[in-house]
């Protein structure tokens, strides 16, 4: 990648994307498709790069959108746990009290799916407070799954933002890897 | 087994909502993810062990950003209907769309994937000196 900065800062604008949607509450919901939250941050990086960088084919390669793909969920990971963290210490009661309300309100509750209330019953079941191995369990779970989907956003970036005339898709053939 | 069977689907809650009516079942057990998240995750499968066949891959050739917006505007459009409320899909068409999506960005995306890590792995081995002639 050409340019005056490095790959790292695009990955990391990328996992304050990533990281917000793993570690925010609200914004968590985005996740629930398919990791998008996480795999809008791979393709917000390659995006920002493409941006910065221009057109040209050798900007952004795709060598490239993969780094910035794996990167930016990896950046993600970290941003996230600790956004997490942060929410459970200081948020975590007044998450739990709004759900409590929802749930105690008749009128609320009867307005709701029955398997929203399911879900909101289950997240009330599962609080316990900060709990450091929830954190640590949080970090690793999402240290395998960011980079997976990080990676599969920079590259849906990478192919929808170049041209198609650039690096047509094309399998390597084994015979142009040197020996 | 059983403890098995619900780390899995706990493991699986991360990546998807898990909602027992938006998913499919098997002998009354729910699949550990949605229909629309199945779909995409099967065809993903599918397109990759489709771009395994050169034939079939050059017909894609040059076509990287078309086939991303085909394969992405059915399933957006989909949830963008959901959401402002125009209509309700059902697992149906939520499971069609989402196999749409998965099958069109395997075939996109994994020869990108192969193509960079050959790159990379190119990087990494010195290449071959010839010997000087004479």
């Amino acid at each position: 990648m050409q340019g005056n900065r490095s790959i790292f800062y695009y990955a990391l604008l990328g996992g304050v994307i990533s990281g917000a949607t793993i570690g925010l509450p609200v914004l968590g919901f985005l996740n629930c498709a398919c990791c998008a939250g996480v795999m809008l941050g791979g393709f917000l990086a390659v995006f920002f790069a493409k941006k910065d960088l221009g057109e040209e084919p050798s900007s952004v390669s795709r060598t490239d959108a993969l780094q910035l793909g794996v990167l930016s969920g990896l950046a993600g990971t970290v941003i996230g746990t600790i956004l997490h963290g942060i929410v459970m210490l200081v948020a975590g009661d007044v998450m739990v009290d709004l759900v409590s309300t929802i749930l105690r309100d008749g009128d609320l509750r009867n307005s709701l799916p029955p398997e929203l209330l399911i879900a909101l019953d289950e997240f009330m079941a599962e609080q316990g407070g900060f709990s450091l191995i929830d954190l640590t369990g949080h970090f690793f779970i999402w240290l395998f799954l960011a980079p997976l989907f990080g990676l599969v956003g920079g590259l849906i970036g990478y192919s929808l933002l170049r041209k198609d005339s650039q690096e047509p898709p094309s399998l390597s053939s084994p015979s142009e890897i040197p020996t | 087994m059983e403890v098995t069977g619900n780390r899995l689907v706990s493991f699986y809650g991360h990546i998807c909502h898990q909602i027992e009516s938006r998913s499919l079942a098997m002998a009354a057990f729910p699949a550990a993810v949605c229909s629309r998240c199945m779909g995409v995750y099967v065809a993903f499968l599918v397109g990759t062990m489709i771009t395994g066949f050169p034939f079939a891959m050059r017909w894609f050739a040059g076509t990287g950003r078309l086939l991303m917006i085909i394969a992405l505007a059915p399933m957006l459009l989909d949830v963008a209907a959901g959401i402002i409320g125009l209509y309700e899909s059902g697992n149906a068409t939520r499971l069609l769309t989402g196999a749409w999506f998965g099958l069109f960005a395997g075939i996109c995306i994994v020869p990108v994937a192969v193509d960079a890590l050959a790159d990379i792995v190119m990087r990494q081995v010195p290449t071959r000196r010839e010997p000087l002639a004479g």
